[in-house]
């Protein structure tokens, strides 16, 4: 009778365990994929000259907003017309004032383009927000910053997703766009 | 003796895991808002300020609200909504042209063609204030419209008291009940229309028994 009891509740505890590990596993897997940035791909140019801890200054056409763009090496492609730079930091100032910084793990600077790309877990800080995403391009004729890929806004009260954002080279407003299969989404605390 | 500490051991596993889902489904406590476009500005506080377009949908615990465009203001809580906007509830469907919901205080206004399709009655006004924290709505705005069970009335204002089962209807009130009308300044409908009570100049016309 004892034995026969034991198994029981053994059994009951197994089965019990189970279900709610299965549905915790379901949902930690489901938010963790909604959470998913897609990761980047790298392409290896051709190199024909290198600098190493290069200052780059970029401005926005009015000249209002001054990116500092710092890499560990740039290397010099297409007659001076592609500067790629690995691991790259940046800071925006405006008017001397900071207004974010951030990182990736390349850049790519299109001087014929006037654009200029930084892929690779891309990650901008602008005081408590952090922006996350694969790739961002600045495109220098409209001055307008894109982020593509799958894209995150943490803030201490909010999180919005979506597949890519549009902004002024300040980002000071955010347009999140969603696709068909994934609309924009803010969750808040 | 062994068999004692056994079921303590799986008592103990099982308030964990317990636990653990309480506070998984806690996470997913639904708070959310999606759409085609959002648009996150910060006001000077640093509050932050989301403007949604296209496809508009809310998700807040048991309410689900959508529209063609929504404005949340993070710092007050509160949502806005414009545009064909449907809010699916406990109570029924509401529709309305605009929707104001205030979060913390559990108090919702819609204007502009609102009309609330409840499982046991309908209402039509102009305006509707809804306390959800009391479960009392009051429809204003032009004569709102009421259709209760077997009556059907118009008043000035129609209060819901979903708790009391009760609705009272008051100012200029008119309708009719199977065939018979009625007026009077304010009347009450209880217990989903089984009684009716009437106060202030009542007045009933009972239908022709030769009809």
């Amino acid at each position: 009778m004892y034995f026969k009891d034991k198994k029981k509740i053994l059994f009951a505890t197994i089965v019990i365990l189970i279900i709610i590990g299965g549905i915790t596993f379901s949902i930690f897997h489901e938010m963790s994929r909604e959470d998913d940035i897609e990761p980047s791909n790298t392409n290896g140019s051709p190199e024909n000259e290198y600098l190493t801890n290069i200052d780059l200054e970029l401005y926005n056409n009015d000249k209002t907003i001054k990116w500092n763009l710092d890499s560990e090496k740039l290397v010099r492609e297409d007659e001076g017309n592609i500067y790629n730079m690995d691991l790259p930091n940046f800071q925006a100032y405006e008017n001397d004032e900071l207004l974010y910084t951030g990182q990736g793990n390349s850049a790519s600077y299109n001087n014929n383009e006037e654009m200029i790309s930084l892929s690779g877990e891309i990650e901008i800080n602008k005081n408590d927000l952090l922006l996350e995403t694969d790739r961002i391009i600045w495109n220098q004729k409209n001055d307008v910053i894109s982020g593509e890929n799958g894209v995150r806004l943490t803030s201490p009260e909010l999180v919005i997703t979506s597949e890519g954002f549009t902004a002024p080279v300040s980002l000071n407003r955010i347009e999140f766009k969603g696709s068909e299969n994934k609309k924009a989404k803010v969750e808040w605390r | 003796m062994q068999r004692k500490n056994f079921s303590k051991i799986a008592l103990i596993l099982l308030l964990i895991s317990i636990f653990i889902l309480t506070f998984s489904l806690n996470i997913l406590a639904k708070q959310n808002l999606t759409a085609d476009k959002l648009i996150f500005e910060q006001t000077e506080d640093g509050a932050a300020i989301i403007e949604a377009t296209n496809n508009v949908k809310m998700e807040y615990n048991e309410m689900e609200i959508t529209g063609d465009y929504a404005k949340f203001e993070q710092d007050k809580q509160v949502v806005t909504f414009e545009g064909n906007v449907k809010m699916l509830m406990e109570q029924g469907e509401l529709t309305s042209d605009n929707l104001r919901y205030e979060m913390e205080n559990e108090y919702l206004e819609a204007t502009g063609n609102v009309l609330l399709n409840a499982e046991e009655y309908k209402v039509e006004s102009n305006k509707l204030n809804y306390n959800m924290a009391i479960q009392e709505m009051n429809f204003t705005g032009q004569q709102a419209y009421v259709e209760y069970d077997t009556i059907t009335a118009n008043a000035d204002r129609v209060t819901v008291l979903n708790e009391e089962n009760k609705a009272i209807l008051s100012g200029n009130v008119s309708g009719q009940q199977r065939g018979n009308e009625f007026k009077a300044n304010r009347i009450e409908i209880l217990n989903n229309g089984d009684k009716i009570e009437m106060t202030g100049s009542a007045q009933l016309n009972f239908e022709s028994s030769e009809e």
